[in-house]
């Protein structure tokens, strides 16, 4: 039967994205992809997995394989209210739930908040796939300005002064796709105008275990708590195929979360989440995200240098402390998209940077790259590869 | 020396009294911008502590912004901008979530919001014969098996297990549901199937896919409870058709077919929850030809498809679907375990590929190592054997529930549906002029608990009804709470 005749409007606005077509072909065997998003895989403790499933076994037992509670494993909560005190959030069992990972999340706050048409303020450029969980909803989008530090307050509060805004949404630290971090100052001055303009923030925080140097800084959680949601997940510091993640909702909040996703999946997987709490009440978080800081530090190190070394004078690029991706940003008049398809021919794959925004005519000349999948000759061989490139496109520019 | 005075005694941690009297000396200017704060160590001994607690009381204080650490060097007291509310200590719920929240959503929480789901944590507590929840019985699990097939998975496959996944499914999975599916007379392949976490991801991403707001959608009455929300969060307009003894009335259908028609069917042909009424190949028959003529998508929720333990045993709607328009849910919840949240939808590929669109914004995937593990446990044979036990399990306490019902429960106002398979026992009763409220306290006094039928009716319905189910319960709960059960009637019926 014909489906698309009946498909709701929301259904209707969800398009196979272009992004997945590039990473099909980023995907190639012989590439080297800059283009994804994803961890690498030899960051996954494979003993520790199997260690805390014989733990999980013997001291949950069948408990970890029957349905539980929609808020989420009270192992793995409390076991997380500890975690989070540490990093300077202070949660309650009333206030902190379990999601399927922080994907999970995004589309449970969009189904609770969103009516059609309904504002949510982003940064430009912003994570592809939270637009796309909000789509489902049919969210508009407005589109906070930033720079070198992120998210630019002032832009923030002229549209949340200006728009009935459902919620700002943000990456503060090392933000996909920019690899950008909100500084300390900005972060109060973000904090202050939730405040004043009773707005909801989400603070979006799966990265900031992955700093590889510097301090690390306050959570707007910290500053605002009953303004903000923060939200984080165990796909980066643990493995992704858990599919677990967490909030910190303000209080009263998370009663209608709770009602929301029982209607979508009733419960994260127990037995998954009682892996986690395990992960967690062992210790061996530190461990594990020294680890992994370990493997992705000098593959960081090794892109800005070829950066530094290989790329054209008019080309700029975020030179983040942490997580997993870069920002370049190229000469005006440059169409990095058919850039990005002439670099698969020669091998390399990237994320043109237009797809992150919302508004459908920004970052035109700009890219996203990952550095966590690839090794340090790949990434110098890559880089060096995309500056020729580079430098011809940029030739033909000035020429016209 | 920083003096600060400590309560032993007090409930509140050392940590947060030593951040408090901190943090009022910051804000008093006691302590001011660029003053060292003593070193963890060293304000331990002072302070007769562990230096933990005064570590932990520096994080909190650095997470407001109060100081400023250096690792291996001093803590100092940071020019700190003046935020417009101090109070973080109260917390005051600032937003108004009920006018902030999507209507539907505040709508779903007005009517739905008290009801005690058994997902809810109040509900654990309860000390008595728990008839109330389809949750199946953790002493059966095969849980051995299961690890044992974890831990080959992560040996034999390495890193990539713990990946995230493939947004349909892990493919062996798939392939395994597809052939498992074949023995039942659907014929599909594993790229039609996509993998949920339960069959309520699945119902869900089906309703996000279909629901139109205002639009009709038909249901069975009563139905499973927890999709009454769901359809009420998409603002569709839930016709209820009544179920008879052989199932959802077929004339009623019709008759609503008039007054306009809907956009799809949601149907339980096994074990419907919460009757326990299983159909006929006759009455499916009938079912899937009236839906055919205006083409409209049936749902068939078949979550107990493998709980038939007596009798005939009826093909899936889907089997005899030639026009792929039935959407066919499937579980593993009740059949293994439901901890592991596996689920799947099999449908016509165009409807799949769409599935999967919403099913990777929704949450990415399901969990790549417990659906590989899974795969495995169900390549070596073990669910196949698992389906053999819980058959002979529960045919067993099924029976043994029927006979004591009869014989303890002999109230002709009193009746019941016998099922021929699954978990559930509907009662009804009538002429028991208390509400749900009066008769649900009856029951718990005398230590039962049953889910009350008007959780499961998407219009009001002035029967009373009672849903039993056996799921989580031995032989001797069974008796046990059949025996209180008759007591509490007792106590119904002469209360009048």
């Amino acid at each position: 039967m014909n489906f698309e005749k009946i498909l709701a409007t929301r259904t209707s606005n969800i398009k196979a994205s272009a992004i997945r077509e590039l990473l099909k072909l980023a995907a190639n065997p012989g590439m080297i992809s800059l283009g994804g998003g994803l961890p690498s895989p030899n960051s996954f403790p494979l003993d520790l997995i199997m260690e805390l499933t014989d733990k999980v076994i013997k001291k949950y037992g069948s408990i970890a394989l029957q349905y539980d509670m929609t808020e989420g494993f009270i192992h793995l909560r409390k076991a997380l209210i500890e975690y989070l005190r540490e990093k300077g959030i202070s949660a309650n069992l009333e206030n902190i739930y379990i999601s399927s990972g922080s994907q999970g999340f995004l589309d449970s706050i969009g189904k609770l908040l969103i009516s059609p048409g309904d504002y949510v303020a982003v940064e430009g450029p912003t994570y592809l796939a939270a637009l796309q969980a909000f789509n489902a909803y049919e969210a508009e989008y407005l589109q906070i300005q930033t720079d070198d530090e992120g998210l630019i307050p002032e832009s923030m509060e002229e549209i949340v002064k200006s728009y009935p805004v459902k919620f700002v949404y943000t990456i503060p630290t090392f933000q996909n796709p920019s690899g950008k971090t909100i500084k300390l100052k900005r972060r109060e001055q973000i904090a202050e105008i939730v405040k004043k303009y009773d707005v909801l923030l989400v603070e979006d925080d799966p990265y900031s275990a992955l700093r590889y140097k510097g301090e690390a800084l306050p959570t707007i959680k910290s500053m605002a708590p009953d303004n903000v949601i923060y939200a984080s997940t165990f796909s980066k510091i643990f493995a992704p195929g858990l599919r677990v993640g967490f909030f910190v909702a303000p209080e009263k909040f998370g009663k209608w979360m709770v009602i929301v996703k029982q209607g979508v999946d009733l419960n994260t997987s127990t037995f998954t989440q009682a892996l986690a709490a395990e992960y967690l009440l062992g210790g061996f978080v530190p461990l594990q995200v020294e680890k992994i800081i370990n493997l992705y530090r000098p593959k960081l190190g090794a892109m800005l240098n070829a950066l530094e070394k290989y790329f054209p004078g008019e080309y700029k690029w975020s030179k983040p402390d942490g997580g997993m991706f870069l920002w370049v940003v190229g000469p005006q008049g440059l169409d990095m998209e058919e850039v990005s398809k002439r670099a698969i021919e020669k091998g390399v794959g990237f994320v043109p940077g237009k797809f992150f925004f919302p508004n459908p005519d920004d970052g035109i000349e700009t890219m996203r790259l990952n550095f966590t999948n690839v090794t340090e000759e790949q990434i110098n061989y890559s880089i060096k590869t995309l500056s020729e490139m580079l430098k011809e496109e940029t030739e033909q520019l000035v020429s016209i | 020396m920083l003096l600060l005075n400590l309560d032993r005694k007090s409930e509140v941690p050392l940590f947060r009294q030593v951040f408090h009297q901190l943090k009022e000396k910051i804000d008093k200017d006691i302590l001011k911008p660029g003053d060292v704060l003593p070193p963890t160590r060293i304000f331990s001994t002072q302070l007769g502590v562990n230096r933990t607690t005064i570590y932990k009381a520096y994080q909190e204080l650095w997470a407001l912004g109060y100081i400023e650490s250096r690792s291996g060097s001093y803590s100092f007291v940071r020019q700190r901008r003046e935020l417009i509310s101090n109070d973080s200590e109260l917390p005051v719920t600032s937003i108004k979530w009920s006018q902030r929240v999507n209507p539907n959503a505040e709508k779903v929480f007005k009517m739905f919001g008290s009801i005690n789901y058994p997902f809810s944590e109040s509900i654990d507590q309860f000390d008595g014969i728990d008839f109330g929840r389809l949750h199946p019985d953790t002493r059966i699990f095969p849980v051995k098996e299961f690890k044992k097939s974890l831990s080959k998975v992560i040996s034999e496959q390495g890193e990539t297990i713990l990946d995230y996944g493939e947004c349909k499914g892990f493919s062996d999975l798939r392939e395994y549901i597809a052939k498992r599916l074949r023995s039942h007379g659907i014929s599909v392949g594993s790229h039609e199937i996509l993998i949920t976490n339960g069959a309520q991801n699945a119902i869900d991403l089906l309703m996000k896919l279909l629901a139109k707001p205002g639009s009709r959608v038909f249901v069975e009455s009563p139905t499973y409870g927890m999709i009454i929300p769901t359809l009420t969060y998409y603002d569709c307009d839930i016709v209820g058709i009544p179920m008879r003894e052989d199932g959802v009335d077929l004339e009623a259908i019709e008759k609503e077919f008039k007054n306009g028609l809907p956009i799809f069917f949601y149907t339980m042909p096994n074990f419907h929850n919460p009757t326990g009424v299983t159909t006929t190949q006759e009455h499916r028959e009938k079912l899937i030809a009236l839906f055919e003529k205006y083409r409209i998508p049936i749902i068939e929720d078949a979550f107990e498809e493998e709980m038939k333990y007596f009798g005939k045993v009826s093909l899936p709607i889907k089997s005899m679907d030639i026009n792929q328009i039935v959407i066919y849910v499937g579980s593993f919840s009740k059949i293994l375990f439901p901890g592991i949240r596996l689920g799947w939808i099999a449908a016509d590929k165009e409807c799949i590929n769409r599935l999967s669109t919403l099913k990777r914004f929704g949450d990415l995937s399901s969990s790549l190592p417990v659906q590989a593990a899974l795969a495995d446990f169900c390549r070596q044979g073990h669910y196949e054997l698992h389906v053999k036990k819980i058959h002979k399990i529960y045919r067993k306490r099924m029976m043994l529930a029927s006979q004591t019902l009869k014989n303890k429960v002999k109230n002709k106002n009193v009746s019941w549906i016998e099922p021929n398979g699954g978990f559930t026992i509907w009662l009804s009763m009538k002429g028991a002029r208390l509400t749900y409220d009066e008769l649900n306290n009856i029951f718990l006094s005398c230590k039962i608990r049953l889910a009350l039928g008007k959780d499961f009716f998407p219009n009001s319905e002035k029967k009373k009804y009672f849903r039993l189910s056996i799921a989580s319960l031995d032989e001797k709960e069974i008796v046990e709470g059949i025996e209180r059960l008759s007591k509490a009637i007792k106590q119904i019926y002469t209360n009048r």
